[in-house]
Formats: C-alpha cells, structure tokens, sequence
C-alpha cells in the first residue's frame, strides 16, 4: 500500500508519500499542518453538567466533587472531551487505523517542571520483531502541552499583574480578620481587579477569559460593589455590560425617525431602557417622542414619567429613597389608567408597573432570567437578602441555560452559591477562580462551607490557588509568583509543592540562585538549599568558574564535595597540563590564607602541584621539587595519581641538572614507591591513569613546553615507573656522591 | 511549537528529561542517543549532541539528579545498562560505565529521583529482574555496585528465566520521586498528631517524616512496590502488590506526592488491557518488621500486624482510585506532571490524554492532544 526507502536497519531515507504510490491517501501528513496551541488562546467550552443551582442551596464539597466528577462522566459518554491536534500532526485525519496496522504507537512523557511535555511514534514489538519500516514522521518529536495551563505573553502579564494586587491587598488587609467597612478595601481592589482582567481580555481575545470575566464581573458586581452604588444597581451594571439591551442600532432607528412616537418599536424601547435602569435616556426618550397630546392629562402624565425617571434615586440614596419613589410610581399608575389615550395609556401603564416593580409586568417583559431578577431586584425592593427570592421567579420563567458555562456561574453567584459559583470558574480560568476566592474568603463567605463540608480536604481558597500556583510553576518566568501564593496557603500542601518544585528551577544566573536560597531559608528547607547549590556548583564546574564552585559549597560546608572537586582539578591539570585558574582560585592559590578553610584543607593538594608547576616553569628546579615531593608523600593522595605524579618527576631527576632533591627526599620518594607498588590496587589505578595521561599526551596538541610526556611520546606506563625508580636510585647515589 | 526532526535513523523508543526539563534526550534502535537543549522562553528544542551509545536497539534512558553532575543512563538490547557523564553541560557526553548483570535484553533504567540517598538507578530487563546499582562514589562514576537483584514475577518467567523474543513482554520500573514518607502513624504513640492545625506548618510538613527508599515495578502483568527504610540498614523488599490488571503492563509513573501534602502517593499504570489505572497508597500505622509478609492479594499491605505493632515498618493501604479506558486500546505510557495532579497517558488510539485531579482528590478528564490532524478544537468521537 506504501512505497518506502530502505528499512529502518539501513537508514530511514526519504518515504514516498505521494498519492500516487501511497494509495488513496497517505497515512503521515508530509504536509505542514497548522495546530492550536491547547492554552488560553483556545475556544470553545465544554459541555456543562446538570446541576443544583436551582434549588438555590449551598454547595456542599460533595457538590463540588459532584461538579467536576460528574461533568466529566458525562463528557465520557458524550466524549465531550477537549481536543486539539499535535502541531504538525503526523496521523492524516481518518487514517488513524492504517496507523494502527503499521503497529505503532503514541508515547507521550511530561518534564519534570514545565508544562510541555514531548510526544512520540514508537513500535510496538520492541525486541527485534519490527519489520515495518520507518518514515521520517517516526523520527520526529512532538510537543505537547497540558491544556489550559500554558500561558502567553499576554495572559503572563496578568498573571504577574494579578499577582501585584493581591500582594498590595495582602499588605492591607487580613484574611478572616472582621471587615470594618469603613476599612473595607476589597470593593476598591476588586474594582482594580476587575479592570485589569477586562484589559486582558480584550488584548487575549479569548473566549474562556472573557465568560470568566462575565462571572467575576457578576460576583463582584453582587458581592463587591463600590459603597456608592448598590447592588441592584450594580447587579444591573454587570447586566448591560454583560448583555447590553436596547443596542445603540435599536435606540437610533427609532429615534431618528421623523416621529419615533409612531415607530412600532417604540413602546418596546421605552420599557427596554427603563427595565435596565436606564432612567436618562429613558426620559430623553419619552421627551423627544414627538407626542401630540390629545388633552392635558396626557401631557402632565408625560411630564410625570419624565420627572419619576429623572428622579430615581441613586447609590447610597438608593435605599432610603426607595420606598418614596416607588410610592410615586404606584400613584403614577393610577393616574395614568384614566387616560383616554388608549396608545399613551397603555404604554405609561406598562412603565409605572416597571418602575413600581410589579412582578407580572418585569417577567412579561424580560427576556432573560438575567434581565427579570436585575429588574425585580432594582425596581421591587433592593434588599439584597431578596435577590436569591427574585432568581427563584426569573428562572421559573426563563430557565438557566447550563451549556454556557459562564451563565452557570452567575446563576450560582445570583443564588447564592458562592462555593459553586467558584468551581465553576475555575474550569473558565483558575487565576481568576483563585481570586475571586480570595475576595470571598477575605469577606468571610465561605466560612460555612469550610466548616461543615470540607472535612479534611484544603480550603477550597487554598486548593484554588494551588492549582494556579502550579499552572504558575509550570510557566517560564512565574516560578517564584507560583512559589508565592503557595507559601501563602494554609496547610501543608504549598509548602510540599514549593519543596517539590524548587530545585527544578534552572539557575540561569547567581541572582535566581540567592533568590532560590532566600526561600530555602526562609522555610527551612535545608536539603533542598544544599542540593540546589551543589547543582549550581556543578553548572559553575561545567563552565570552568572552580574557585566559584568552591566558594558555593563552603558556603554549605559540603567537605565531600570540594575534596572531589579538588582531586578532580589536580587529575585534569595532570591530564591536560595546567591550565589558568579562574579568578577566584588565581587569588586563593598564591595566597592559601585567604582562603576559607574548607577550602584551604581540600584544595591543598592542587595548590602544592600549582605552585609546582609555577616553579619549573620560572626554572626554579629546587622549589619545584620540594613541592612535587611533598605531594608525593602526601599520605592521602589516591593511588591513581602516584604513577602521573612520578612521570612529573623525571625532568627534576636530570642528571644534566644540578640536583634539585636531598638525600632524604629521595628515599622517602622511594619508600613512597615502594609502598604504593605493594597495594595492587592502588598500582592498577595509578599505572591506568598514567595510561591515559600518556595516550592524551598522543592526541594532544597543545601541551606545555616543560611537560614531561613531550620527550617520551611512546613510552609505556609500567616504563615510565620502571624509568622513574632507575632515575631515583641514580639520583640517589649522585647525591652519596656529591655529598648533602 | 513545531515538531523536530531528532536525526535518529530508527525508531525512537524513549525520551528523557533532566532535573530542570531543560535538557532532552532521545534514544532509538539506531542505537544512538540525541540531546537537545530547551532555548527559553521560546521553548525550542535545538539539537545539542549526538553519541552512538549502545551495539544494539536503546530502550531506555533517564537523567541523574544534577547534585551528582550531568549523567545519564541508558539501556539496550545489548543486555547492558550504560553510564555516560558530560562535563560541558551536554555538548558532549563520554561513557563511564557498563553495567552488564542482565541475562536480557534490559527494558527500563531509570535513576532515583531524590538527592538524599546517594546516586541509585535501577533496571529491569526481559530476565524479570529488577536490579538497583549504587555509585558509592558519585565522584567516580565508573564503579557502580549491584546493590540489590530479585526477579520479580517468577511465575511468569519461563522456566529459562528470560522472556523469549516471540513472547510479548514488557518491564518498567519507576522509583518514589520522595525520598521520604509522611505518615499519621509515624507519629503513634508519640503524642504528636501531624494533623494538628495548632503546630507551626513547618513543623507539619517535616515531623513525621522518615526516610524511605522505593520504587515500583511491572514485569508482565505484575506491579509491585518494593521498599526499604532508613537509609540502607535494609535490603529493599517487595512489599504492596497493585492487582487488577489482566494484561501486560506497559509503563508504571510513580507521582509525586507534594499536591497532597505528602498524605499519601499516587502510582499510575498503563495497561495492555486498554486501562489507565491510578493507585493510592495511604501511610498506615507501623506494624512489626517481618521478612516476607506480602500475601499477594489486591490491596493488601504487608506486616500491618495489629497484634504486635512495632516502630520499624511502615504499610500502604492500596485502592484503586481511578481507572479509564477512554483509549480504547492499548496504553503504553503513563507520566505525572512534577505535583501528582495531572496525569498523561498514551497508546494506540495515538492520543496523549490528560487527566487531572479535581478538588476531592478524584481524577477527571483534562483534554486531549491527538497525533491525527483535523482534531482541533473538537470534542472527541
């Protein structure tokens, strides 16, 4: 059915998948295919589950697990599941089981940190049994992220605004602690709040951030209102914000008509503007209608609805002017049933009966359970211990529409099922969830739902914000915003992830290093500040910078590590020759008494080869042996090095050379030898690294002039010690000859 | 982000990231290893180095904790277990070891996770042994010590005591990402109860810690987690058995536990039988140290002797929280995102699924990233 190049034992090459070879259609795509990156970018909401919002109780946590359990059972057997195509998806659409026969399959592993992981073609009879052959889409790796959980530069820049807020609310405010309203700032950050995500929203446009927008709005707007305004009048702001009705088109037809009074909509549009508290443009409405009034009456009755319009009280007058108001509109209405006007009549009938909040009238009117509890609420009596009585009425009439997620979620605020309400949103946008929590939390709203559901489960606050706190880890650059609100959680589950995750962060520079270590100190996290500055010192050994890497675990008193890290630079220099230290070790090398004295106690043996090696190349041969000597009788050097240390010997047993060991050296250098030839494993070590020094020497070509392996290019290890101790016993009797 | 041509000249057969997910490296029957590095924040991956690692197909590889440097194992067909170091940040990478005790071909390798317990890594292969070697020296990479073999399920070995080529198999092997274990019972009869809200959280989080090394391990259709205490005084043991699945298991992932504090772990498998199954093991309270107490019965624990309760052990109680077969065929592989809340599983349906958990601790389904193109924005069918 396919026509492919040699198999995969010979190479993959170039498959043919050109229709004409391949079939009807290929099963691989060589064609670029444009995915959806899965994160806040995409569209579409899931299906929603059914729910007890109605019911107008609490939820409780098992509604929650209800929520979100069942939701999801549902979306199994609808397979309502979210669903997006890997970038450049390698499986052509409906080829999927043709892919299957080729016996292939998907592998998929998530990184230990971020939140795109790596997919994969692999086959499926590992152990040689794979006869079918590769193509290039086989060879490829595939990214993948977790949805919902990537984040934009632009969704970033909320997350780090959001983060900004909450921290300046922190600093002013306390959880739990009684809200004094004079004191009350959460209506000024939730204002705050609220303008920010509408900025991010209309940069991101996107859908999901918008419907979370809509329920934070809604929430606020019920729960948050500035202390000028009221919630109904607040509640109706979110509504023609939300749902703006009449639209500008609607308003302007009619009313730049010659007459609007005669136009059909006119009535409708009238009613329209005063069921959504739009008392001005209600009244301009009414007064630039063009109405030719029959007798008097009709006219002072315009005049009246006119001045009750203009006349309705606002804000912290709201309350007190109510009752007054409403009186006049009743009286209104009254009056306005004898008119002989019969249009004129009816048409200010049904306006009185929306101003004075009569029920049959709002509901006959509206369009939207939205529309009927706002108008009930602001028009029948603002108190907001009825709004949840006004839901009750609307969605009698206009049921809950729970395919929209972001109507679910303001129907639960409207009810007064604040932690239902959050579980909701949470599945819009969680960084919004989590705040809106915390505004909840900060008004103590959810104290009855921690007190009698949650039992051993976190607050719900806290496990909201520890899965944006995650989505915040798993994100380049709010690693420490996520950190943040973790530390700020109650329980233990923060901290475990702070401690999970910190060591993960990569330290791209010395100041992510300190920042990481603050933390560590500040939680106590000692194990975790100690494996993150070995890492760091392993980085700063990678990149040559030894004396920072030294420094870094002096700081930690990590012995272990710097006599490694010390033995390491003196098997590197006889390796490779002495090679110039990074700055911090060129200062502590000369000078050992600055250095700190872990340090001085573990980099003693390179300094003595240092200063050895600094020696012959100045031609001071004694100096030089003296230090070569004592590192060779340094009783805890590894066997491994003695036999490259006795190779570096030679040049100073020159007999051309004036002598540069007494007689004493000589023979402990020889005992040394002697002793070191005795332990056969330590000989095996030493003579294989020499080995390998030589056999570098081979490939090298850029050693010293004064290395010793220059002048013996081809020589043998065991020769080399067999040299050395010929050279040490000539030497030795040189120096009986010569006389100390 | 686009996909990238790797450059393997085979099959690709696992890939594994370093402690920063910073580093990626892939392995294939062509029987070499490719690094790539992570630029950020554009999240590319560029190809960083290439080594020929093996004489034969490579399984498997894994990353050692950075503390011990950059190194990395792999394993093969070739029945070896290799060890390579790098000492320029992955520009290159230069074998250090072969580890080479397999009768078989070696399936998995994969190095422990936590710092605090020296540098492990252990192996298993189609002999059904499941090896953990120890580099006493993480400054000397080339001696490693077989620190502990057993098979796992003789049972389903053949009596030569290595799966034969013609007979499917599979062997994973995933170590606990903790190195430590928070338990109530920890805590018994010591007045002090983990829970309480009154102590300083800090004190919560580390007061009934005890260190702990484990790992879990599938050969054939068999999981089981094996476990010692303490740092070393004992040999690792076979300790809770996760029944219930009724074909080969292909990947087990062990989660970490820090999203729930710590109150217990989460393991996860991918199944021959078409089944993603999560496990729970909640800390019990200690029982009597006993040798070879596993029953081997689901959801059974071992040594939870009530009637001699000792200080020595600790137990799991086992239940299998969640299971899905939403594949509708085979799972290869199960991986945890770093807080054990989001789950991913793969297989043949060439789907990456994932999988979350909800607020009461319950996993549900997060979306879906399909290799097959026109899956954009769609709801599954």
């Amino acid at each position: 059915m396919f026509s492919f190049t040699p198999s995969s034992t010979s190479g993959s090459g170039q498959s043919s998948f050109s229709p004409s070879f391949g079939g009807p259609r290929p099963i691989f795509s060589t064609a670029r295919h444009v995915g959806e990156t899965p994160a806040k970018e995409r569209s579409g909401a899931p299906k929603l589950f059914s729910s007890p919002i109605a019911t107008g109780r609490s939820s409780t946590a098992e509604d929650i697990a209800y929520i979100s359990e069942g939701e999801e059972e549902m979306d199994d057997e609808d397979d309502g599941v979210f669903t997006y195509a890997l970038q450049d998806a390698p499986i052509v659409a409906g080829r999927l089981q043709d892919w299957q026969d080729r016996q292939r399959t998907l592998k998929f592993r998530l990184p230990p940190l971020y939140n795109s992981g790596v997919a994969w073609i692999d086959g499926k009879k590992l152990d040689g049994g794979d006869q079918v052959p590769v193509v290039p889409e086989e060879m490829k790796i595939y990214p993948a992220e977790i949805p919902d959980s990537a984040f934009s530069d632009e969704y970033t820049k909320f997350v780090k605004d959001s983060y900004e807020l909450y921290r300046a609310l922190t600093n002013t405010d306390h959880i739990g602690r009684p809200i004094d309203p004079s004191e009350n700032n959460l209506p000024k950050y939730a204002t705050t709040f609220l303008q920010m995500l509408d900025a991010a929203r209309r940069r991101i446009f996107d859908e999901r951030l918008s419907e979370a927008y809509v329920v934070c709005h809604c929430l606020f707007a019920s729960y948050f209102a500035d202390p000028g305004t009221t919630r109904a009048e607040a509640l109706m702001e979110w509504l023609n914000q939300y749902d703006p009705r009449p639209t500008t088109e609607e308003t302007r037809d009619i009313m730049t008509a010659p007459l609007p009074y005669d136009e059909p909509g006119f009535w409708e549009l009238v009613h329209k503007l005063a069921m959504r508290g739009l008392f001005f443009q209600c009244s301009n409405c009414l007064k630039e209608a063009g109405v030719i009034y029959a007798d008097s009456e009709s006219k002072n009755a315009m005049q009246t609805a006119t001045s009750i319009l203009e006349t309705a009280p606002k804000g912290s007058k709201a309350f007190g002017g109510h009752r007054q108001w409403r009186a006049r509109a009743i009286t209104f209405a009254e009056q306005v049933a004898k008119l002989s006007d019969v249009k004129l009549r009816k048409g200010l009938i049904a306006l009185a009966n929306i101003l004075r909040g009569d029920n049959d009238t709002i509901l006959a009117l509206s369009e939207s359970w939205q529309e009927a509890t706002a108008a009930l609420f602001l028009f029948h009596d603002p108190a907001p211990s009825r709004l949840s009585e006004y839901y009750q009425k609307a969605v009698v009439e206009f049921p809950v529409d729970l395919t929209v997620i972001s109507e679910a979620g303001c129907a639960a605020i409207i009810a007064g099922d604040i932690p239902k309400a959050l579980s909701v949103a949470e599945r819009l946008d969680v960084c919004v969830a989590a705040h809106m929590a915390d505004f909840c939390d900060r008004q103590r709203m959810l104290d009855d739902f921690y007190n009698v559901a949650t039992l051993d489960l976190p607050p719900f606050r806290d496990w909201l914000f520890m899965a944006h706190a995650i989505n915040c880890c798993a994100n380049y650059g709010t690693w420490f915003i996520g950190a943040a609100y973790l530390r700020d959680t109650e329980g233990t589950e923060g901290l475990s992830i702070i401690r999970e995750t910190i060591t993960h962060v990569y330290l791209d520079s010395e100041r992510t290093l300190t920042e990481l270590l603050d933390i560590c100190k500040e939680l106590q996290f000692d194990k975790e500040a100690q494996q993150i500055v070995i890492a760091w010192s392993k980085l700063q050994l990678s990149r040559n910078q030894f004396g920072s890497a030294l420094e870094w675990l002096d700081s930690i008193g990590n012995g272990h590590e710097i006599r490694a890290i010390a033995w390491q630079l003196l098997e590197s220099s006889l390796l490779n020759g002495l090679t110039l230290p990074d700055s911090i070790l060129q200062q502590y090398l000369p000078s050992p008494q600055l250095c700190p004295v872990l340090i001085r106690e573990f980099i003693a043996p390179y300094a003595i080869y240092f200063a050895f090696k600094n020696h012959l190349k100045e031609g001071n041969i004694v100096d030089a042996a003296q230090y070569l000597a004592s590192l060779i009788q340094f009783s805890y050097l590894p066997g491994r090095f003695f036999g490259a240390l006795l190779g570096e010997l030679i040049p100073l047993l020159d007999r051309r050379r004036p002598r540069a060991l007494p007689t004493a050296e000589l023979i402990a250098i020889m005992n040394c030898l002697y002793q070191w030839e005795k332990d056969a494993g330590k000989r095996a070590e030493g003579i294989q690294f020499l080995e390998v020094c030589l056999s570098a020497t081979r490939e090298a070509t850029d050693l010293a002039e004064d290395d010793w392996r220059i002048e013996y290019p081809n020589i043998a290890a065991q020769d080399v010690v067999k040299l050395v101790r010929s050279k040490l016993i000539k030497e030795l009797s040189r120096a009986y000859l010569e006389g100390e | 982000m686009n996909s990238i041509s790797t450059g393997h000249q085979d099959l690709i057969h696992d890939i594994a990231y370093d402690h920063y997910g910073r580093l990626l490296a892939t392995c294939s029957s062509d029987q070499c290893i490719k690094v790539f590095t992570r630029e950020f924040p554009s999240a590319e991956w560029t190809l960083q180095s290439s080594f020929k690692a093996h004489d034969a197909n490579i399984f498997s590889l894994s990353f050692a904790p950075p503390q011990y440097g950059l190194i990395l194992a792999s394993c093969s067909e070739d029945q070896t277990v290799r060890v390579h170091s790098s000492v320029d940040n992955g520009h290159t990478f230069t074998k250090v070891a072969t580890l080479s005790d397999s009768g078989g071909p070696v399936h998995h390798v994969v190095f422990a996770r936590f710092g605090g317990h020296g540098l492990k890594l252990a192996c298993i292969g189609t002999d059904g042994v499941v090896r953990v070697y120890h580099a006493a020296d993480p400054s000397d990479l080339r001696q490693w010590h077989l620190a502990f073999e057993k098979v796992v399920d003789q049972d389903r070995l053949l009596s030569n005591g290595v799966a034969a080529r013609d007979l499917q198999g599979d062997f994973a092997v995933d170590w606990c990402p903790s190195g430590t274990v928070r338990a109530s019972g920890l805590t018994y009869g010591r007045g002090v109860d983990m829970a309480d809200s009154e102590l300083p959280r800090l004190d919560r989080l580390t007061i009934a810690e005890r260190a702990v090394e484990q790992f879990v391990v599938s050969s054939m259709s068999k999981v089981i987690v094996f476990r010692k205490l303490d740092g070393g005084i004992y040999e690792y043991e076979p300790a809770e058995e996760l029944a219930g699945h009724t074909d080969i298991v292909r990947d087990v992932a062990w989660a970490s536990s820090a999203g729930v504090g710590g109150r217990y772990e989460l393991i996860a498998t991918a199944c021959k039988d078409g089944w993603v199954r999560i496990f729970k093991l909640t800390p019990q309270r200690t029982g009597t140290r006993t040798t070879e107490s596993r029953n081997g019965t689901a959801g059974t624990v071992n040594g939870d002797n009530e009637n001699g309760v000792g200080e020595n052990n600790l137990s799991y109680e086992v239940e299998l929280v969640d299971q899905f077969d939403d594949h509708k065929s085979e799972v290869w592989k199960v991986s945890w995102n770093f807080s054990g809340t989001v789950l991913s599983s793969s297989g043949d349906d060439g789907r990456v699924r994932f999988w979350r958990a909800a607020y009461t601790g319950k996993f549900i389904a997060l979306g879906v990233a399909s290799a097959e193109q026109g899956s954009n924005d769609e709801m599954e069918d």
